[in-house]
């Protein structure tokens, strides 16, 4: 899961938390930890793909990083951890549109028949980049409509309570 | 010199590091109730060294009598028996006489002292440190074994003018040892001591702190205590400003498990006359279980404007939102907790130097069990 407002964790270096997720992730799978050398390799490989800057490495976990820098931390997260179920809560709020661009680069990468992948997001800028298999309007708790990707760009044009309005009364 | 401060010390033997029972009660500590039982009055001496140290110099201390040592020509050593009665504890009829150490420093140097103690024995050791002009020293204490045994450990560090010390005390005692570790710190003028305490592992432990800051001098103290179980551990000190533009710097944290006990009681003083002195005391505690408890007493006595001071304490669990995220990666609790406690000590380690800080992960590495 990926959080709107990922938590600032003070003391907690940012490669030991993701070497210490994957081991424990590995071990969970019945496979063997990671060597360090295997694992900076891997480290290195998705940190160049999402052009995230190597020093953030050594710094506390999302302490002082940037709305975008927090963004590309929790996909480099999944792109690590390889979850099969994976859900971004705003994964797209308070990113400029380079970022955006990175962001969804590592999200489309990680899209295979054995992952799913729910986004939670308030606008369509998102779905430019990545093209979801259905698009669901979640009102006051419920699933109240469902359709493909052509309902996002509906919703852009006319608003949430006209598409509601018109589900409702047909 | 030696004369002079080794009846400095025997002072503080009967003046300071047992305190009376008024002085225990306003620290809140059992004190009175471990003096009640008894020790042996001659502890054992088996002659032989727990381990050999695999450091360039060392001194090795049995029962705060010299063993064994490796030191450079430049060390003065002096050691003896000072028999002294010590009045107005319950020890008079316990300890008739104390070993004494005294250190004379004028190179630089890395040292290490291994204090190593009997079983079951009450045993009052001391030591008399003083380092020379423009001297750079870096010091580990270690203070080993004492099962059972009530050890009262008296520092005398007398810094000269323009040198500097990193002094590291490490006690991991045994778990029913009983500590008193008093140190007395001198620092003349442009003079600076980084002092490094962990306490853990003893049924109780006091580290009392006396510093005295001359002109341009710098205190810097770190201080970790770690306890579980029934474990009581007393850090104190008291920091007079004696010299204009001295800088003291007191930061101290406590984790404390199970029902466990912890005390943080500071005071800087800052004299009337006395101007540009920099003072900063920080006291932070991690009650990890309900029953653990912390008094924690920061104080500032001022009595000047012309100065730059702060003080502050916090206690609290461990982060609830950083648990639920650590854990929403797959980490076990068990993992997730080590992390955060760690994350939380971090702060007193980050200026040690690479050797230090891994002597100090070495140490605390057996805390992290079942937290």
């Amino acid at each position: 899961m990926s959080f709107q407002n990922p938590i600032e964790i003070p003391g907690v270096n940012t490669i030991y938390f993701l070497r210490t997720a994957l081991n424990e992730q590995r071990k969970t799978r019945g496979e063997e930890e990671l060597s360090s050398p295997e694992f900076m390799k891997i480290l290195y490989e998705k940190m160049k793909f999402l052009e995230i800057d190597k020093s953030i490495l050594q710094r506390s976990l999302n302490v002082g990083f940037s709305g975008g820098e927090k963004k590309k931390s929790e996909v480099l997260q999944m792109m690590i951890l390889e979850p099969k179920l994976i859900l971004l809560d705003e994964i797209d709020s308070g990113l400029d549109i380079d970022a955006l661009k990175s962001v969804t680069k590592g999200i489309n990468a990680l899209l295979s028949k054995d992952v799913s992948v729910i986004i939670v997001t308030h606008y369509s800028r998102l779905l430019d980049y990545i093209h979801p298999n259905a698009v669901h309007i979640l009102s006051e708790g419920k699933i109240v409509k469902t359709a493909d990707a052509s309902l996002a760009k509906e919703l852009e044009s006319r608003g949430y309570e006209d598409v509601l309005h018109t589900s409702s009364t047909a | 010199m030696y004369y002079t401060l080794q009846a400095l010390l025997s002072q503080n033997h009967n003046f300071s590091s047992l305190p009376s029972k008024k002085e225990e009660k306003w620290r809140f500590s059992p004190l009175f109730d471990y003096l009640e039982k008894s020790y042996k009055k001659e502890p054992d001496f088996d002659n032989k060294l727990s381990f050999v140290p695999r450091h360039k110099y060392w001194l090795y201390l049995k029962n705060g009598k010299v063993l064994q040592e490796q030191l450079p020509s430049f060390v003065d050593i002096k050691t003896c028996n000072l028999n002294h009665e010590v009045k107005n504890n319950p020890f008079a009829t316990l300890s008739s006489s104390s070993p004494y150490l005294g250190l004379y420093i004028h190179k630089n140097i890395q040292l290490h002292l291994y204090f190593d103690y009997a079983d079951e024995s009450f045993i009052l050791s001391a030591l008399n440190l003083v380092i020379k002009e423009n001297i750079h020293c870096r010091i580990y204490m270690h203070f080993l074994g004492a099962s059972k045994s009530f050890i009262s450990h008296t520092n005398n560090i007398k810094l000269l003018k323009h040198c500097s010390v990193e002094l590291y005390q490490f006690q991991d005692l045994d778990n029913s040892a009983i500590i008193i570790s008093e140190n007395s710190l001198f620092l003349d003028e442009s003079s600076s001591i980084e002092n490094f305490v962990l306490l853990k592992g003893s049924a109780y432990a006091q580290h009392f702190i006396h510093a005295t800051l001359g002109y341009l001098s710098q205190l810097n103290i770190r201080s970790l205590l770690l306890a579980k179980q029934t474990q009581k551990e007393f850090f104190s000190c008291d920091i007079n400003h004696l010299g204009d533009k001295s800088v003291s710097n007191v930061l101290s944290k406590q984790v404390l498990k199970d029902s466990s006990f912890a005390l943080f009681d500071a005071n800087t003083k800052i004299e009337r006359q006395i101007k540009g002195a920099q003072v900063k005391q920080a006291s932070h505690a991690l009650l990890l279980d309900k029953k653990a408890r912390i008094h924690s007493l920061p104080h500032l006595e001022i009595y000047t404007d012309e100065l730059t001071a702060s003080h502050g304490s916090t206690v609290g669990d461990l982060d609830a939102n950083s648990i639920n995220y650590l854990l929403s990666r797959g980490i076990n609790m068990q993992k997730v907790r080590e992390m955060l406690i760690s994350a939380f000590i971090n702060e007193t380690l980050q200026d040690l130097n690479e050797p230090t800080k891994k002597i100090v992960l070495e140490k605390i590495a057996n805390y992290y069990e079942g937290v």
